[in-house]
């Protein structure tokens, strides 16, 4: 069973997706202790199961709100197999944050280059090919609410689920990218904490001033 | 000439500065896209001057003017283009050398 979260910012599409891969296969729940919706899935393609987790619609992965800290909490705690970043097309610029988020997470992104429609109509050519290739993850062009994309969809998703962890990529300059690798190489003395994060994630989340990796690191230091 | 974001009126525009003030609502704005170098236009003001909406980065953003005072954008004027054009490039080039490194670090993986 491949374990699959989807997530994406706020009106990009993301519950057309969730339903076009489970059909009826789904059910609601709350997040532990929160009245937040959990909505869960399954679905099987050519023989491989999938358990498919509908995360909250979220800009950013800071710990700032609930709906933040329930997608960000499941990726790092969870592990989800694959992680589906569905991606408005027509509005790219903005919606890449939340995707270099994921790659710094260093969880294994397939990109749902959704409303492929909306994009055309505003004259975007969007080059799905080239975005894979600079991202270093796959990009399936979809159109969800016509299906378009969707087989292609599932056929990237068993195959990432296949591929190794991905590591993170985004390069801060040689200044910060110093101070992240000595506070690496301090935390990586934590058995704990290398086991369970990307080190590399929690030294920038503590450059970064993130109080609940703060409050994460101090309890198991 | 440079002015507070909260200062701009409907119709507009200037390129981010520096974005000030307290580090979680700072965080915040940053988070939102609202970072140098972006291009921000004010779109229009609610009746009672608050909140303001504004277009940046192909999308429409909606701040209190409390927290707009936070941003420090450089506004039109003959001057202005020539400095306008510099933060364009520096962002450009900054994209540039991130892209580099996305490329570089797909060997890594």
């Amino acid at each position: 069973m491949i374990k699959v979260a989807l997530v994406g910012n706020p009106n990009v599409g993301k519950t057309v997706i969730f339903n076009s891969l489970t059909g009826a296969r789904q059910h609601v729940g709350n997040w532990p202790g929160v009245t937040i919706e959990k909505k869960v899935g399954r679905c099987t393609h050519h023989g491989v199961d999938m358990e498919i987790v509908d995360l909250p619609g979220t800009y950013s992965l800071t710990a700032r709100s609930l709906d933040e800290l329930i997608a960000r909490n499941y990726i790092v705690e969870e592990k989800p197999d694959v992680v589906v970043d569905i991606v408005d097309a027509s509005n790219l610029e903005r919606n890449m944050y939340l995707t270099l988020l994921l790659l710094e997470l260093e969880a294994k992104v397939v990109v749902a280059l959704n409303m492929m429609d909306i994009a055309a109509s505003k004259g975007y050519e969007v080059d799905a090919g080239m975005l894979s290739k600079l991202l270093g993850v796959p990009v399936v062009p979809c159109v969800a609410i016509h299906g378009e994309g969707i087989e292609e969809l599932k056929d990237a998703i068993v195959e990432a689920a296949r591929q190794k962890r991905r590591h993170a990529t985004f390069h801060f300059g040689e200044e910060i990218e110093a101070a992240i690798k000595r506070i690496e190489a301090i935390l990586s003395r934590c058995e704990e904490l290398s086991r369970r994060y990307p080190l590399r994630w929690l030294a920038v989340k503590l450059l970064e001033g993130d109080e609940s990796v703060e409050e994460l690191v101090s309890k198991s230091i | 000439m440079e002015r507070w974001l909260s200062e701009l009126r409907p119709g507009e525009r200037g390129v981010v500065v520096r974005v000030v003030g307290e580090r979680k609502l700072r965080r915040r704005i940053l988070d939102m896209g609202i970072v140098s170098g972006t291009e921000i236009e004010v779109v229009r003001v609610a009746p009672l001057g608050d909140p303001v909406e504004f277009r940046l980065k192909g999308y429409e953003l909606s701040l209190r003017r409390a927290e707009a005072e936070n941003v420090l954008v450089h506004v039109g004027g003959s001057e202005s283009s020539k400095t306008a054009v510099p933060l364009g490039v520096e962002a450009a080039k900054s994209v540039e050398s991130q892209t580099k490194t996305l490329k570089d670090g797909r060997g890594r993986s």
